[in-house]
């Protein structure tokens, strides 16, 4: 069966986009014994340099040739530089070349991501948005799930990891300022749909499908209310046709912990680096549902 | 004070204000300046009836009238309005058509204090023919979704609404409750009202565009 393609997107920064995307997909293969490709289309590179060392992943992609960066750039120059095998990285992070999480491979991003957003246009006619999908597309059949690491916007290169996608996860933050604005996501997911629905040859459009809440706090009622304000602003979204029927609050809402943010410097998933910790229970306990939810939609 | 004392004043402070904009600021003056711009903004008014000869409600009750709810003022709508303002029947040549009833009414409230009363019964008459119909929903999904739609309403409307259609106070716990609002025991129902207008305005607020 082919890979189930999931996009964590949101245009707000800081959300937990990277933390949900990676320590997700290292929950599914490390637990559940999932096949799991992470694509990071960050030109930020944060994931990639959450499961690598910076110089490592550096002197692997080779300015960017062995990275998601080349899939963009052949479509663009009419080139065929981008070899899947060679560019990606089996069984990360490894410790001293030994595999840590066997059944995650890693496609790195590179800076070059950056230059895509300017040149990707070029060409107005071509349809930009299937250059990432027309490539990764024969090696779905090898993974459980494929899960992108979109960049905090909704321009070109998520717009790719959109039409590649079957589900958008939504991460955010319960606070005021990062519910503002949901809507709009919801709106530019939805019109994109609409526009790119014709060449998705019989794939359902990508909707969001689940929520993920990070950086909760048990204090007061701050968090919590956020959490509310959000499921009745999904309760809206819904009746509206802008998420999918579904599309639910995945549970528990991921704490701060500071053992995660300890794991990116040790460029180690939080499952391996320290299990125990909230931040490993939460992306445990978050990685079933988001299974149970994504086999409860098919 | 003269008109033209004041006026004078208001000159010279605007002049002090437009020199020296970019060094104003501080939470006193601040506060202070909202006192006044409301202060201002009733002034204003007056100054207008008196400039035009009519006063802001019978302004607003024209707009009213002949806005885009002016179909909902039938005769008997006018009627009504009419007695209740003026607290007599209204003369029935001038109440045949509802165009010559808006007209009339408009005319004699002019001269009239009652203006404000019948604005408040204009308003009644717009926000019972745009609230929702029937029983106040009871699963959670739909009582979320009411959340929202309070919060998209104006002051007046929503007001009207939580009064009218929220009589009871199990209604409004359910509708809090059901949005995840932590309601202490023996709450008064204006605490629940409170929470609830509170909640619905910032779930709105979320919104953009």
């Amino acid at each position: 069966m082919a890979a189930k393609a999931i996009a964590f997107i949101n245009f707000k920064g800081g959300v937990g986009k990277t933390a949900g995307a990676v320590n997700v997909a290292a929950s599914l293969a490390y637990y559940q014994n999932k096949k799991v490709l992470l694509v990071d289309l960050d030109p930020q590179c944060n994931s990639s340099f959450w499961l690598t060392d910076p110089h490592f992943c550096r002197n692997h992609t080779k300015g960017g040739k062995n990275s998601v960066a080349q899939i963009f750039t052949d479509h663009i120059q009419g080139s065929s530089i981008f070899d899947f095998d060679t560019a990606v990285l089996r069984g990360v992070p490894y410790v001293d070349e030994y595999s840590m999480v066997p059944r995650l491979d890693l496609l790195a991003a590179d800076i070059n991501l950056l230059n895509v957003e300017d040149k990707i246009y070029q060409n107005k006619y071509a349809q930009f948005y299937r250059y990432l999908y027309k490539t990764l597309q024969p090696i779905y059949d090898q993974y459980d799930y494929i899960i992108f690491d979109c960049p905090p916007n909704v321009y070109a290169v998520s717009k790719n990891a959109l039409f590649a996608a079957d589900y958008c996860v939504v991460p955010y933050m319960p606070d005021f300022l990062s519910l503002s604005g949901f809507q709009i996501l919801a709106q530019r997911i939805d019109d994109f749909n609409g526009r790119s629905s014709g060449y998705r040859q019989g794939r359902k459009p990508c909707s969001i499908a689940a929520l993920i809440v990070n950086h909760y706090k048990r204090v007061g009622n701050v968090y919590q209310d956020a959490i509310e304000e959000l499921k009745t602003i999904l309760a809206q979204l819904k009746s509206d046709g802008l998420v999918h029927p579904k599309c639910s609050l995945l549970e528990p809402p991921i704490r701060t912990c500071a053992a995660v943010a300890a794991s990116t410097g040790a460029h180690q998933p939080i499952c391996v680096y320290d299990e125990g910790s909230n931040g490993g229970t939460d992306f445990y306990n978050v990685s079933l549902a988001l299974e149970q939810h994504i086999w409860s939609l098919r | 004070m003269s008109l033209k004392n004041l006026s004078e004043r208001l000159a010279a402070l605007s002049s002090v204000i437009e020199e020296n904009e970019g060094k104003l600021g501080g939470k006193a003056l601040v506060k202070s300046a909202k006192l006044f711009e409301g202060q201002l903004a009733k002034f204003e008014d007056r100054i207008g009836d008196a400039v035009q000869g009519s006063n802001p409600q019978v302004r607003e009750l024209q707009a009213l009238l002949t806005g885009p709810d002016r179909k909902l003022f039938t005769v008997a709508a006018c009627r009504a309005i009419y007695r209740k303002a003026l607290g007599k029947n209204p003369p029935p040549d001038s109440f045949k058509t509802p165009s010559s009833a808006v007209k009339t009414l408009v005319s004699e409230l002019k001269s009239s204090a009652k203006a404000k009363l019948a604005l408040a019964e204009c308003r009644q008459i717009i926000s019972k023919s745009t609230a929702p119909k029937g029983q106040v929903a009871k699963d959670e999904e739909r009582l979320r979704l009411e959340m929202n739609r309070l919060g998209a309403l104006d002051d007046e409307q929503r007001q009207y609404e939580l009064e009218t259609r929220y009589r009871k106070i199990s209604d409004l716990k359910a509708l809090a409750s059901a949005n995840g609002i932590k309601l202490p025991k023996g709450i008064t129902k204006q605490k629940v009202l409170k929470s609830v207008i509170a909640r619905a305005q910032r779930v709105r607020g979320h919104y953009l565009g």
